[in-house]
């Protein structure tokens, strides 16, 4: 069993997209816990981090000033998504709701054709380096790209567990009508998660882009498996889909490895049925209504 | 007593867009447009199964391209790889068609949200793997060619116009088909799912069931418009029918209207034609699509159906002239035998229990009441009865069957209904259709469940207000529906939650007099309030609760003097007539 | 009187003026309709890499006959349609250009899917087709093929060189690393079968789809297998990315690549990790390094500068293609009267030596792909670009 002993680099070779994974996962979770809605354009904000990141880059910017601009710009993309949303005529249900962000999704996706073509894009931001660590080498990238999401699940913990504004976030995704009789203002909240959501989304693309390159048709499959990391994780807890996040990626790396090359992005969709047969809230989710009761 | 459909100009309306569609040949100019119109008529196939699940059930499927590709893989590679005949490949592809999405249905219908949403859009990227992995008998990337042509007899099916008229003789019997299911009792209880599963289920829809069945039918017409496909062009690949096929399907069909039918054929001919048109940016496709179906579901979702009112399904007809008969349940004697035993419920929520030790006996022509602070465990004490909420343990045996364990709606159809303390009336339904999907649950006919429905609204003197929306009326008339709703199925045991929050005086009289009406014609009610002028005058028996536990049970005088009952709820001082 | 006058000047006016709008009817029926050539390229979706260049070329040919007075006096028209990397817009545009715009030759598409797509529709209508590809099946089997010619060099002449360069270096055992598309297991067929003629086993096979972001797990199973080398026959991201991961996991088993690499897109995302693998290319790529007495020299050098000049860019090697097939159309028209049956006959009989920027051409009823092995050398990777490999010169 030559493979055995490549298990540990079948594993670390998931690891840098599976964070990826879970920084999108959170964002769905962020923006689900405040509004119910499912962001079905979630994965553009990571594709235009990274190809916004390619052409501030070829621009010429330093990047210790154009990658934070670019993250900023991701920002505003959620904000406006939000401020879309906000249009919606009166009594709207979240079905109006997810499919206005599906049409933006698409409408995304065909202006991120229109700018940078449908090729791979990179930019070059990490020295070739790397470790060797028991037996799996991780590179520079995957080394900076867990690190940070490590740091973010810490700035994701300070916010909602000891900042004023995360426990009115909280409390809103508790109950929007209660949170609103102590002056918490829901659309307030929603719009914090957009932009929570897709600040995050941005750096991800930012991050992951020059290791494992960009294009605009990567949106959809993002969005995907970002979802597959939130149900595994638990939808309702952005910690747990960070955590889903890696265990996905994890899981296809070894899949990858060990199963077969060829049904790559099919890993993702058979992980997201066995979980919704097993344990629909996930590992760490709270149990949600089903439709049999 | 005549029911005639409301407008026989509705009925005719199907039989119109077959004949429109069916001359096209005659007028159009070339082999070229033709071939447009083809398209347009295979697409017409899928988004009126789309229609249906989406427009009606409230389903969102993004990967229809994938079951119009299982249809035409599966079609393409028995006819080329194994020599069958185009027509015998059809109905198996549509057998494999109809498996996929019940495996694909069953686990991400029956939880709530938009997991089907999700797996539709993996699902696609499954099959494309299988297909390009498997390439010894599929093709692989290269995909499958010279599929043959279909023919009818030794009649090689070659010229366009043949080929137009076959897809058209395929999409009649499944344009009756989608519009007759729409307009049906089937089309009440889809639209019922729609706005507001919970409520469905307690009106006696089976909700998952009929979710998974609206989308197995759905995916079967897809993978039939696949078949057509592939012994039209000859040539089927993986990519063929992508993701940018099924969002596609998706925008034509808001934007035609839907929940309409008629909407999505107008929705598929307009951006069959705008996309053909706009061939010259075909880059820009997407971006335009995509903002019109954003645009679209910001501002009506109902397209260009909607600029159309939509007329309700059922109607009343004239008005009784003798009183309606009596809406005892059939089967069951008014006489005062036991109609529900419940014994020992228990449910908790985290470290928090809600209820616990919930006991009683019901017969037959009792008003029983629950009453208790807020935060007692009422509200869940009736959803554990009805079924909303599943008990830990325990037992409900009505009229002699154990259904502890069965869902909501079950219960309904078994002789259990509820209301809700917020009026769960479907918006999109008229007044009488609301209560029309009361009445349709289980194997009646559509003349049963019409004149039960007809009895109720008249009993409950609702008449004026029949064709109206549950936003157009009042609230002691939306109240009244919801009652009557429940009315419909022919309850041996009625749940009433607050039925007086928000009424005035004179209603709650009138309320009461109802109740003794029920009461007197046999049905069990369980009455939940906290307005003691209600509660007080008509409860047999009193049942309190506090913190979910019982805490005293008997009848008005006995509960409203007992000590523990008045310190916890009723107060001091309070006094009773 | 004045009357009888003016009648009779009115009705001269009224006689010149009708005979001269009869001329003029006349004259402009007498005008001849121009040749339509059409264009099925992908000039947008995942091969736009292949179909805007191959575009320009077809444009460029278009515009130097039309220049040059046209083709007896009747100019040439450029059809295009978008195939849109998809079969079935690759299917609908096909039929627009057969049926609407009644092209007398088309030339599409820019991938092997869509050919193989198309190729039924081309043959039905009666329209010869050159397909700038390098798919195996769209010419074979040559029966079922009349209307059907390939200019590209083939998959089966890329791994021929592959074979070629294993023999030198002393390799016995290939692993293959294919992408999951038609050109990646067109790839992977085609070494299967030549393979053993060569003296060379396969030992172990693997592939990747067009998303894959890491090729790692691939790589090292193939290593694992004991392979003397990676023959890599595929398109798109992962392929930059093999080339990194190769050099992250240290790999000592040496890559060599099909001639999916051979283009400016790769080369530039690729960066430095791929300098001294060899890489199967086109003569047009290192034109300035062949031997004066290489046939495609001279006209590779022409082509190079006339489509810089005009694009402002170098020509990759699917531009190449592109023009050849252009050209051999254009030539048919000429050689006959712009028939589709008699460029379709034309092309199958009288295609002998035609030196194009790809190669040598030669049809024939029992060969509509036309080159040999010289229409591609291998290349060596280098921090510029690419360069001819020693023993090719």
């Amino acid at each position: 069993m030559e493979w055995l002993i490549s298990l540990p680099q079948f594993l670390a070779g998931g690891l840098a997209i599976g964070a990826v994974y879970g920084l999108i996962a959170a964002g769905f979770s962020l923006i689900y816990n405040a509004s119910r809605v499912i962001n079905f354009a979630q994965g553009q904000f990571v594709v235009y981090g990274g190809l916004l990141a390619v052409s501030v880059v070829g621009l010429g910017w330093p990047r210790t000033i154009g990658l934070p601009v670019v993250v900023v710009l991701c920002v505003v993309l959620g904000a406006a998504l939000q401020a879309v949303l906000t249009t919606a005529r009166k009594g709207s249900n979240e079905l109006t709701f997810v499919m206005v962000t599906i049409g933006i999704g698409m409408a995304l996706q065909g202006l991120a054709h229109q700018a940078w073509g449908t090729d791979y894009l990179t930019y070059t931001l990490y020295p070739d380096a790397g470790v060797r660590i028991g037996g799996a080498f991780l590179n520079v990238a995957t080394l900076t790209i867990v690190a940070v999401t490590v740091a973010v699940c810490v700035a994701l913990w300070a916010f909602l567990y000891r900042s004023i504004w995360g426990k009115a976030m909280r409390a809103c995704a508790a109950d929007p009508r209660v949170a609103q009789t102590v002056g918490i203002q829901p659309r307030r909240m929603i719009l914090l998660a957009y932009i929570a959501s897709a600040g995050l989304g941005g750096l991800a693309g930012v991050l992951v882009t020059p290791p494992l390159m960009m294009s605009s048709e990567y949106g959809v499959l993002l969005t995907i498996k970002g979802f597959t990391a939130a149900i595994v994780g638990g939808l309702t807890n952005p910690f747990g889909a960070v955590i889903g996040g890696v265990l996905l990626g994890l899981f296809e790396g070894l899949c990858v490895g060990m199963v077969s090359s060829d049904f790559q992005d099919a890993y993702a969709f058979i992980a997201l049925m066995i979980v919704l047969l097993l344990r629909p809230q996930g590992l760490f989710g709270q149990v949600q209504m089903s439709s049999a009761r | 007593m005549n029911m005639l459909p409301p407008s026989f100009l509705r009925n005719l309306a199907p039989f119109v867009i077959l004949l429109v569609l069916a001359v096209v040949p005659l007028w159009t100019t070339d082999d070229y447009a033709l071939g447009v119109w083809t398209f347009i008529l295979l697409n017409i196939l899928v988004v009126l199964g789309l229609d249906l699940l989406l427009g009606y059930a409230g389903q969102l499927s993004l990967g229809h391209g994938a079951f119009v590709a299982v249809g035409a893989f599966a079609s393409a590679l028995l006819t080329t790889r194994a020599g069958w005949s185009g027509w015998a490949a059809m109905p198996v592809a549509v057998v494999l068609a109809a498996l996929l999405a019940a495996a694909l249905a069953i686990p991400t219908l029956r939880l709530r949200g938009y997991y089907l949403a999700m797996a539709t859009l993996g699902f696609p990227v499954l099959f494309d793997a299988v297909i390009r992995v498997g390439s010894m008998w599929s093709g692989g990337a290269s995909g499958v060619t010279a599929i043959p042509r279909l023919s009818i007899g030794s009649a090689v099916l070659r010229d366009p116009k043949d080929y137009y008229w076959l897809v058209l003789g395929f999409v009649a019997p499944v344009l009756l088909v989608t519009w007759w299911i729409a307009n049906s009792r089937l089309g009440l209880k889809l639209r019922a799912i729609h706005a507001d599963e919970t409520a469905a289920l307690s009106r006696g829809v089976p909700v998952v069931r009929l979710k998974v069945g609206i989308f197995v039918l759905s995916a079967s017409i897809a993978a039939l418009s696949g078949c057509l496909y592939v012994h039209q062009v000859q040539f089927v690949a993986a990519g063929t029918f992508g993701l940018q096929y099924s969002l596609m399907l998706v925008v034509m069909l808001v934007a035609g209207g839907m929940g309409r039918i008629w909407g999505g054929v107008a929705g598929v001919v307009l951006l069959g034609w705008l996309s053909e048109l706009l061939r010259g940016v075909t880059s820009w496709q997407p971006v335009l699509f995509g903002a019109l179906l954003a645009g679209l579901m910001l501002v009506s979702a109902g397209g260009v159906a909607g600029l159309f009112r939509r007329r309700p399904i059922f109607s009343p007809g004239p008005l009784a002239v003798r009183a309606p008969p009596l809406l005892l349940r059939p089967g069951v004697s008014g006489a005062g035998g036991e109609v529900l035993r419940v014994n020992g419920l228990l449910r908790r929520f985290g470290g928090v229990t809600a209820v616990s030790g919930l006991s009683l006996n019901l017969r037959a022509g009792e008003i029983r009441a629950i009453i208790g602070p807020n935060g007692a465990g009422k509200s869940t004490a009736l959803a554990l009865i009805s079924g909303a909420l599943r008990s830990e343990k325990g037992s409900v045996v009505l009229l002699g069957r154990e259904c502890v364990s069965m869902t909501a709606d079950r219960r309904t159809l078994g002789g259990l209904s509820r209301t809700f303390q917020h009026p769960r009336l479907i918006p999109s339904l008229t007044v009488f259709e609301n209560i029309c999907l009361g009445s349709s649950g289980g194997a009646k006919s559509l003349r049963d469940s019409l004149s039960t429905a007809r009895d109720v609204l008249d009993r409950l003197k609702l008449r004026t207000v029949a064709q109206r929306f549950p936003d157009e009326i009042n609230h002691y008339q939306r109240r009244l529906t919801e009652i009557g709703v429940a009315l419909a199925s022919h309850p041996a045991v009625l749940l009433l939650d607050e039925p007086a929050a928000g009424l005035s005086t004179a209603e709650i009289d009138q309320l009461a007099q109802l109740l003794r009406q029920l009461r007197d014609n046999g049905i069990a009610i369980i009455l939940v309030d906290h307005v003691m002028d209600l509660v007080i005058p008509l409860a047999d028996q009193i049942l309190v609760l506090e913190q979910g536990r019982p805490i005293a049970s008997g009848d008005a005088h006995s509960v409203v003097n007992n000590d523990r009952v008045r310190s916890a709820y009723l107060g001091e001082a309070a006094t009773y007539a | 009187m004045n009357d009888g006058f003016e009648l009779r000047r009115a009705a001269l006016r009224a006689f010149v003026g009708m005979a001269l709008a009869g001329l003029g009817t006349v004259a402009a029926a007498q005008t001849p309709p121009p040749y339509r050539i059409g264009a099925l390229l992908d000039v947008t979706g995942a091969a736009s890499f292949l179909g805007k260049p191959e575009l320009n070329a077809v444009t460029l040919a278009v515009e130097q006959v039309n220049l040059a007075g046209g083709i007896r006096g009747r100019k040439v028209e450029l059809a295009f349609e978008d195939a849109k990397s998809t079969e079935t817009d690759s299917v609908l545009g096909a039929r627009r250009l057969i049926t609407q715009a009644g092209v007398a030759v088309l030339i599409g598409t820019s991938r092997t899917g869509g050919a193989m797509a198309i190729l039924p529709i081309a043959s039905e209508a009666g329209v010869p087709m050159l397909a700038p590809v390098s798919g195996v099946a769209v010419v074979e089997p040559v029966a079922e093929r009349k209307w059907i010619f390939r200019p590209g060099q083939g998959g089966d002449l890329s791994v021929a060189k592959v074979l070629d360069y294993s023999r030198r270096a002393g390799w016995k055992k290939l692993g293959i690393l294919h992408s999951a598309d038609a050109y990646g297991e067109d790839g992977r067929d085609n070494m299967r079968r030549l393979a053993p003629g060569a003296g060379v086993a396969i030992a172990r096979e693997e592939s990747f789809p067009s998303t894959a972001t890491d090729l790692k797990p691939q790589l090292t199973k193939l290593s694992a297998g004991g392979v003397d080398a990676i023959f890599m026959h595929g398109l798109g991201a992962p392929s930059v990315i093999v080339y990194r991961n190769a050099n992250e996991l240290g790999l000592k088993v040496p890559l060599i690549s099909g001639h999916g690499q051979a283009n400016s897109a790769f080369r530039n995302a690729v960066g430095s990790v791929v300098v001294g693998h060899p890489v199967v290319g086109a003569p047009v790529l290192v034109w300035n390094e062949l031997p004066d007495s290489h046939p495609q020299k001279r006209v590779a050098a022409a082509f190079v500068d006339a489509y810089s000049k005009r694009f402002g860019s170098a020509p990759d090697m699917f531009a190449g293609v592109a023009y050849d097939s252009a050209q051999m159309a254009l030539l048919a028209i000429r050689e006959t009267d712009g028939e589709r049956a008699q460029v379709r006959d034309w092309l199958e009989g009288r295609v002998k030596n035609y030196v194009g920027i790809t190669g040598v051409f030669n049809f024939s009823p029992t060969d509509h792909a036309g080159l040999k092995s010289d229409a591609l050398v291998m290349m060596i990777a280098t921090e510029s670009g690419w360069r001819l490999a020693d023993y090719e010169r």
